[in-house]
């Protein structure tokens, strides 16, 4: 055997060396630098190849893919990510798609980083009947880069056959009759956003002492909780949650998967209604931008739009699609929440710097720990 | 002394394959850990030990320390389990030995997400078991099993227990068998011949499988997020959520070196005890 | 004889449908030193095992001081054993292995100190009281494993192949230290070996064991001189097997010799026997020269040396006789005997023995 065990001024080379690597590599980013050179080129609708689609899975309907492939000869394919982060992460290392589909906050941040491109909107057959909410968002001035895809709003689900005290509040959180099976949602912003409402604070609040009295309320609220999760679908169904906090396209899921879906019922809350959505964009790296704006396209035109509500259960602001989600909760109106009439009670969440990110997330922490 | 230099060259194609797949990125997660976050929410590479002094704020010591108390929980429930399957499949297992130790083991392929999945399915509140308890009137309602500290500890066991089994059935099978004769020969009783003398003599099983069992089970998010409740964050959990939710690398960075170096240091413990254990066999 | 320690009445074993011990009938006094002999496999270890309780008889009953304990469970006999593998236990030093026994029986502490301290001292191993068992030779160790079953001061002593795994110069040492301190705490020792040599030197007894059964019982030089079977002659030292017809007057026929053959009491004229004769009973002598060897009461006949192998203390002689049988001699070195003087392959000479040392085999 041949000496393979480091000795003693062996590894110290070692430490050295790493740290000369932690230098070597300050200000840089984990990611190498990709190519932005064709950051600024407005996308124009045209065939210029086949199509790369990174999504969630099983949140498009493929029959609008295999159509949209028939019509225009082009192959339409997927592949899925688990989390925006991880989507993030593949963008910045390079990987190459036609279509993404970020949330509001992502759209903002792959635009800062100069990770998507502009495209000509009005070149957009079917966008016309978008909901008036999604002209010039916060994170995209004047809808330069990004169409909405669906959206979801937050509030309370509960089962019928177990609570009746239901008072339209972010209090139900803490309902007596659920006690001990509430769940929260494992996602900070919605957790601590609820919290904010509740005590009359500005959703995306940064200042100091009023997190720290919603830290106080989620402490309070902890206590009847079953537990910090995303999977409201599978608590309402299986029995775990007799109360949750949960999207409204969850609810229809959970409705869908027992006998009486009248056990399953979901209310928006008066100090206020979180609204999440996800967008359609167009990366830097795409070899099929034009491709990749005529699918945009074929996905907001009504029927398509209408077959993939039908399909997925969650709303899309578009023509088609919203008749879809009225269809799907019909027994339960207070599912299908109309972003138009929402007013000012619609929200959305943005944390503008690190900071307030790194507080928030700090705060909720601390509330799990 | 040519043939020598020649057979060295063997450990060329796995050091590349470990510098490549673990080094490196271990090396990184490490230069991270000194970064910080940039205003796009990236983690850029630096020197602050900001976020060292975070990782030993007061807020995540429940947290350490309900990992650890979690994973030694697993690590004695594991043994308590463990042990006498080791030992009937090694001392009486006789020619059904290996096929048992597969049926042990072959669970064990399926990834680890969907055999908690399953205890999910097994243990909610009208899963399998509790209509079992029910229809037989053993409870009057639903027991809730999941969502609790107990739950995520048996996630934990059944996700480890295999570790703990391997290693005591080796020990368990090398021992002299008259060994134990020895012990009752000596007016042992059997429950004081397995205190006094199998338990010693298996020792060297005993540590292995408990250094194997505490070290995934003390890092591991899946059975908290999956089983858990308000109250079973664990550590795992957290640095999952900074790389996930939080955006922030450098703390999940520096959080998984910090808890590198915890379980080097038991790894470092272990093997003193383990090549002291060799070193008395030879 | 003296009080019985041992009664073994009609024991078998039989594991599955394999029988390892057979019908053993067999009684071992108080302080004997009793051996089990045997080729490997013959049931010695399973006939301990049963004494010690780590087997329980498919059939026959085991007293220990004429209480019967088939059903008494190993820690709660009053005897020990010296496994062959000597079985220490390798997380105690010398002086815990040593005391484990007397640990289990709650001994008073300081009792536990003086009779350990005794028991390495009977074993001279009182200087590595505090050393791990690993760090000792195979013959320290072996004592060790003997002061750990003495200590106890049991009525009986169970010893496997105490000394098989040791060289043979420490084995001639041991065997001569172990039949000292049976002298010494004089406990009934049953002991089981394969090798005759120590059985016939150490025992006051042996069985001697074949496929499960007891072929012959009794003290060495009985066994040696008077083996009853064809096996016992033939596993206890050398012996020369010749096949005759008896004929009247107390006579063998062996082809054309007739020789006078002691104790055919049994036999019927014509009946077929087989006589023995051990090789160191066998003299030879040169033909035509003075007698030298053999005495004038010796049968004698005629033979031809075939080969010869040089031991150092003597010569081992292959004889052909004249009736086509052969014959081995073993002929000691003696003052007598100068060095020069060496048989040839080939030359004929005169052999010789007493007949009284003529065996007759059943
Ligand atoms: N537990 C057992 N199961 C089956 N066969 C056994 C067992 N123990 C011993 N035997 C068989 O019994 C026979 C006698 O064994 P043993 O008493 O150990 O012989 P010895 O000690 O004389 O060499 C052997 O053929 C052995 O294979
Ligand atoms: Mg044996």
């Amino acid at each position: 055997m041949g000496d393979i065990g480091l000795n003693r001024r062996q590894l110290l080379l070692a430490g050295a060396g790493l740290l000369a690597t932690a230098y070597g590599l300050s200000g840089c980013t984990v990611e190498r630098p990709i190519d932005k050179s064709a950051a600024g080129d407005v996308v124009e609708p045209k065939i210029d190849g086949d199509l790369m689609i990174f999504n969630w899975a099983q949140y498009m309907d493929p029959s609008i893919k295999k159509s949209f492939a028939d019509k225009y000869g082009v192959a339409v394919n997927e592949v899925n990510f688990d989390n925006l982060e991880a989507m993030m992460t593949k963008l910045r290392a390079g990987g190459s798609y036609d279509l993404i589909f970020p949330s509001t906050e992502y759209v903002l941040r792959l635009r800062n980083e100069q990770l998507i491109r502009p495209f000509n909107r009005s070149r957009l057959k079917n966008a016309d009947t978008l909901s008036k909410f999604y002209d010039d968002p916060w994170y995209d001035p004047n809808s330069e880069f990004s169409v909405p895809y669906a959206y979801y709003t937050t509030g309370i689900a509960w089962n019928t056959n177990e609570v009746d005290t239901l008072t339209g509040s972010w209090n139900d959180l803490s309902n007596e009759q659920a006690w001990g099976r509430i769940f929260m949602l494992d996602d900070f912003q919605e957790g601590i956003g609820q919290a904010n409402l509740l005590n009359g604070f500005y959703l995306n609040t940064d200042k100091s002492d009023q997190l720290q009295t919603s830290k106080d309320t989620l402490l309070d609220q902890k206590k009847g909780l079953r537990g910090f999760s995303t999977n409201s679908v599978q608590n309402l169904v299986s029995g775990a949650a007799a109360l949750t906090q949960a999207w409204n396209g969850d609810v229809v899921n959970a409705r869908n998967q027992v006998d009486d879906p009248s056990i399953f019922a979901y209310e928006t809350c008066k100090e206020g209604v979180p609204v999440g959505s996800d967008l359609m964009c167009i990366p830097i790296t795409s070899k099929s931008p034009g491709t990749a704006m005529m699918f945009m396209d074929w996905v907001l035109k009504p029927e398509n739009a209408y077959k993939n509500v039908m399909w997925n259960g969650y709303p899309m602001p578009v023509a088609g699609g919203r008749e879809a989600f009225a269809k799907l909760v019909k027994d339960d109106p207070s599912i299908d929440v109309n972003l138009d009439q929402l007013a000012d009670s619609a929200m959305e969440y943005r944390l503008d710097s690190p900071e307030a990110r790194q507080e928030w997330t700090r705060i909720w922490t601390e509330v799990k720990a | 002394m040519t043939s020598k230099r020649f057979w060295d060259w063997f450990i060329f194609p796995g050091g590349v394959w470990i510098a490549l797949l673990f080094a490196v990125p271990l090396c990184l997660v490490l230069a991270l850990s000194f970064g910080h976050v940039d205003d796009f929410g990236r983690g850029v590479y630096g020197f602050t030990l900001d976020n060292y002094k975070d990782v030993f704020d007061p807020t995540y010591v429940p947290v350490l320390l309900r990992s650890v108390g979690y994973a030694l929980a697993t690590v004695i429930l594991c043994l308590l389990v463990g042990y006498p399957v080791a030992y009937f499949i090694a001392r009486h297992g006789g020619r059904y030995r290996y096929a048992l130790l597969a049926a042990l083991v072959i669970p064990f392929f399926v990834n680890y997400l969907v055999r908690t999945y399953a205890w999910v399915a097994l243990l909610s509140d009208q899963g399998l078991v509790n209509n079992l308890l029910v229809d037989l009137g053993l409870s009057q309602q639903p027991i809730q099993f999941i969502n609790t500290p107990f739950a995520v500890i048996g996630g934990l066991v059944y996700g480890y227990i295999i570790f703990m089994i391997l290693p005591l059935y080796g020990s368990i099978e090398r021992m002299d068998p008259s060994v134990i004769e020895a012990g009752k020969d000596l007016y042992g009783s059997p429950f004081r011949t397995f205190l006094h003398v199998t338990l010693p003599a298996t020792q060297a099983g005993i540590l292995a499988g408990c250094v194997l069992v505490f070290l995934p089970a003390v890092g591991d998010f899946v059975s908290a997020q999956l089983l858990g409740g308000p109250d079973t964050y664990m550590v795992g959990n957290l640095i999952q959520d900074q790389f996930f939710a939080a955006s922030n690398w450098p703390f999940g960075s520096a959080l998984t070196v910090i808890m590198m170096l915890f379980l080097a240091v038991w790894m470092v413990f272990y093997l003193r005890r383990a090549s002291r254990g060799e070193a008395e066999v030879l | 004889m003296a009080e019985e320690a041992i009664r073994i009445e009609n024991v078998t074993k039989r594991f599955g449908d394999f029988t390892a011990v057979d019908d053993v009938d067999l009684s071992i006094a108080q302080g004997e030193f009793f051996s089990l002999l045997g080729p490997s496999g013959c049931g010695k270890t399973t006939t301990l095992r049963m004494l010690a309780g780590f087997e329980v008889p498919t059939a026959g009953r085991i007293l220990l001081e004429g209480d019967p304990v088939e059903d008494v469970p190993p820690h709660q006999r009053n005897v020990n054993m010296v496994f062959q593998s000597y079985a220490l236990f390798e997380h105690l030093d010398v002086q815990g292995n040593v005391a484990f026994g007397l640990k289990r029986k709650k001994v008073a502490k300081d009792e536990i100190v003086t009779r350990v301290a005794e028991a390495l001292e009977l074993v001279d191993l009182s200087s590595r009281a505090a050393a791990r068992p690993n760090e000792l030779s195979g013959g320290q160790r072996q004592r060790v494993a003997l002061a750990r079953a003495l200590v106890n001061r049991p009525r009986v002593l169970l010893l496997d192949e105490p000394l098989g795994a040791l060289d043979l110069k420490l084995r001639r040492q041991m065997q001569i230290e172990l039949k000292a301190i049976q002298r010494e705490v004089g406990i009934t020792f049953v002991y089981v070996t394969h090798d005759q040599e120590e059985a016939l030197s150490m025992s006051d007894r042996i069985a001697v064991m074949s496929d499960g059964r007891v072929a012959q019982c009794g003290p060495p030089e009985e066994i040696y001189e008077h083996p009853r079977e064809e096996f016992v002659a033939g596993f206890i030292g050398v012996s020369n097997l010749l096949e005759g017809k008896v004929e009247p007057g107390g006579k063998v026929r062996i082809g054309d010799d007739c020789l006078p053959v002691p104790g055919l009491d049994g036999a019927g004229n014509g009946d077929t026997i087989q006589i023995a004769v051990r090789p160191e009973k066998v003299a030879v002598d040169e033909i035509g020269a003075d007698a030298y060897a053999i005495e004038p009461d010796m049968f004698t006949v005629e033979g031809e040396i075939e080969s010869k192998v040089y031991l150092g203390v003597g010569n081992q002689l292959t004889l052909k006789l004249g009736n086509g049988s052969r014959l081995v001699a073993l002929e000691q070195a003696t003052y007598r005997m100068r060095a020069d003087e060496q048989w040839e392959v080939g030359q004929k000479v005169k052999v010789g023995w007493h007949p009284e040392h003529c065996m007759v085999l059943s």
